[in-house]
């Protein structure tokens, strides 16, 4: 297993990448969660492309994807399953804030760490998401996950 | 994989569930009607309205057209209360939240609350509204002397940013947020549905009919 192999530097760079993607949907999910569901509904009733009857789903659902996929690739717990989860979602982020930023509202802020958290743009979003898009897509593909909790996991 | 992955797996759910209703439950407010401030309606209305508005914002406008349609054709089923939320991105929101202030200390807030949202799109757009701010107050029956001296006081600026801290406590972000009956809702989309909602069956009827 990777145990025994000897790290390599481009080992450590894709380990940072994991870990700061990991937190970074872990701590967006939290600010939602922590915050009045209401206030998250309100974000996604904004961008206007979804039913009345979907978004108090969404809102209730989605804060949790970001919060338990993201802390699974932060720790690198099922990384495969981590990763595609993560990477799906951020795809679905892309796609949502493409459209907000075609309707002319890429200067707004998305909404993406709720309320409280940090502001971004749409615009600073959807280049960051494009790059997690493509980021977990890569570390879905690898075979193996050096300094992860699945590689500890397996080895003992 | 071993049971003990799975364990794992359930164990990290399991904090991470934890963390986010031991949060929650640290952040809960209480958020009930309380009638003291900027409170019109009946008492002993059954519909209690506690609004957290942004004078310069156009959702918060919309918001208020509803309340006040509602408060004119069911006299008597609703109580409101005003909070000041003014947004920063919104130039002239604190200046016109200081005014309205001012009317409340000069005891007539309703009448300017109502004329700075019914006049939102032409002070909004302008490079200062101090002055058109005075003419509203002077239209309204008050002195414009009192009325400069009480902008002059840094008083109402600190009440009005006392009272937006207090909706920063309640997890209060965006505007409108409105609590109807302790529901809270924000944006004010669903406000007029829910208002509805909450009317008598034989009043939604005679209403629709």
């Amino acid at each position: 297993m990777t145990g025994e192999k000897k790290l390599a530097w481009v080992d450590f760079v894709w380990f940072a990448l994991r870990v700061a993607i990991g937190f970074t949907f872990a701590y967006a999910g939290f600010m939602k969660l922590i915050e009045p569901i209401e206030n998250f509904e309100s974000v996604v009733s904004d961008y206007d492309l979804f039913s009345r009857d979907l978004v108090p789903v969404i809102a209730r659902t989605v804060p949790w994807i970001e919060l338990i996929g993201g802390t699974f690739l932060l720790l690198g717990y099922a990384p495969k399953f981590s990763s595609a989860t993560i990477g799906a979602l951020a795809l679905a982020f892309s796609m949502l804030l493409g459209a907000s930023i075609l309707a002319g509202k890429g200067e707004k802020s998305c909404g993406c760490f709720g309320e409280s958290g940090i502001k971004l743009s749409a615009n600073h979003m959807f280049v960051l998401d494009l790059l997690v898009c493509i980021s977990s897509a890569r570390m879905y593909l690898f075979e193996s996950f050096p300094l992860s909790l699945h590689a500890w996991l397996i080895r003992r | 994989m071993s049971k003990k992955y799975f364990f794992t797996g359930f164990v990290i759910v399991f904090v991470l569930v934890a963390a986010v209703f031991s949060a929650r439950a640290a952040f809960q407010k209480d958020t009930s009607f309380s009638p003291t401030g900027k409170v019109t309606g009946d008492p002993s209305a059954p519909i209690k309205i506690s609004t957290w508005s942004d004078f310069q914002c156009p959702s918060c406008a919309v918001a208020h057209k509803t309340v006040h349609h509602f408060m004119e054709t069911h006299p008597g089923m609703a109580q409101i209360k005003f909070n000041h939320f003014p947004l920063k991105g919104h130039q002239h929101a604190r200046m016109a939240h200081i005014s309205a202030e001012c009317a409340y200390r000069l005891g007539n807030f309703w009448p300017y609350h109502d004329k700075l949202y019914d006049n939102q799109e032409k002070w909004s757009v302008l490079q200062d509204p101090t002055d058109t701010f005075l003419q509203y107050a002077e239209e309204i029956g008050f002195s414009r002397s009192a009325f400069q001296a009480c902008l002059a006081d840094v008083a109402a600026e600190k009440a009005v940013l006392l009272e937006k801290m207090d909706g920063t406590k309640l997890q209060i972000e965006r505007t409108p947020t409105i609590f109807v009956n302790n529901e809270r809702l924000v944006g004010g989309k669903d406000l007029e549905a829910k208002l509805n909602s909450l009317l008598p069956k034989e009043e939604e009827k005679s209403v629709d009919g």
